[in-house]
């Protein structure tokens, strides 16, 4: 290999790029070659002063310029048809269910001992039809437990 | 990749910008033969070189007042860096920027990928749409005028 072919390997060879039957053959000229030599240790002197610049983040004002160009940035489009149908439906009968189950299941919950009264007191009625039974008998038992007795 | 490429925040801005757009209008078209990254820089490549500099004479936005980016490339340095070495590493950065300015558009494409993405020659090729040999003679070309550019501030100690 002669200097003038070296020379333009120089680059190729500092940036690890160099083919590996072509290697060999350099390195062999470049330990025989002072001056290639020093021209490469030059490049390659050269090449560590120019660093690498820092990376720069992109602005948030970017990001915002980009999304206003985008064409039928539109959520609502990108949705199926019935998406947008469904939605309020949906919403509509969560309300209604919320305000059934308020209405109605809430105050049971709160105050279970008065709807427990409700139904001793029906209970009461209905065995009011056992009050002449025998003291003694299981209703005659029952309907004085019942009666606080 | 455009802010090393112009050089400029505002220039970058605006070629981002346009390389979003490009993809979000182009998505459908990505065929999974290539890899994104690969698709994504072709685009951003294209883009840096149609990209024509407004004016040469930067002009601050109020926006760009409002959130500041650096005025040019410069490594970030230690937080104890004294004023004098501030000013020296900005130095050094106005200089490295301004011959990688004097490159022509494929050299400075190319080296900003291998020096400082990272990328092989093989990537490069692939982005450029050129073989490995004319990506090497690319490089060989830029190193070249680097160094004719800048070897004079060397040896004067000023890099």
């Amino acid at each position: 290999m002669d200097c003038q072919k070296a020379k333009l390997l120089i680059s190729r060879f500092l940036d690890r790029e160099m083919p590996a039957d072509l290697l060999r053959v350099f390195e062999d000229h470049l330990a025989s070659c002072p001056q290639c030599r020093q021209e490469a240790e030059e490049l390659r002197s050269l090449l560590e002063v120019i660093e690498k610049p820092a990376e720069v983040a992109a602005p948030s004002r970017l990001y915002h310029r980009i999304r206003e160009q985008l064409p039928d940035f539109d959520r609502t489009r990108a949705l199926p048809w019935w998406k947008p149908v469904l939605i309020p439906v949906f919403a509509t009968a969560a309300f209604i269910l919320t305000a059934f189950v308020s209405i109605n299941l809430i105050p049971r919950i709160i105050a279970p001992s008065s709807n427990r009264q409700v139904q001793v007191t029906s209970a009461n009625m209905d065995l009011s039809v056992f009050n002449d039974a025998p003291q003694s008998s299981l209703a005659g038992a029952y309907t004085r437990l019942v009666g606080g007795e | 990749m455009a802010y090393r490429y112009t050089g400029s925040y505002a220039d970058a801005e605006e070629i981002s910008q346009d390389v979003f757009l490009k993809v979000y209008k182009k998505a459908a078209s990505f065929r999974q033969e290539a890899r994104f990254t690969t698709w994504l820089y072709r685009i951003t490549v294209n883009t840096c070189l149609n990209f024509k500099r407004r004016q040469k004479i930067p002009v601050e936005s109020l926006d760009s007042l409002q959130e500041p980016g650096p005025g040019f490339m410069e490594p970030a340095g230690p937080a104890s860096e004294k004023p004098e070495e501030i000013f020296r590493r900005r130095k050094k950065a106005e200089l490295i920027r301004q011959a990688l300015d004097q490159l022509p558009p494929k050299q400075r494409i190319a080296f900003i990928m291998s020096k400082f993405e990272g990328y092989s020659y093989d990537d490069i090729s692939k982005v450029l749409g050129i073989n490995t040999n004319a990506i090497a003679a690319l490089m060989h070309r830029a190193k070249e005028q680097l160094k004719k550019v800048l070897q004079p501030y060397r040896l004067k100690g000023e890099l």
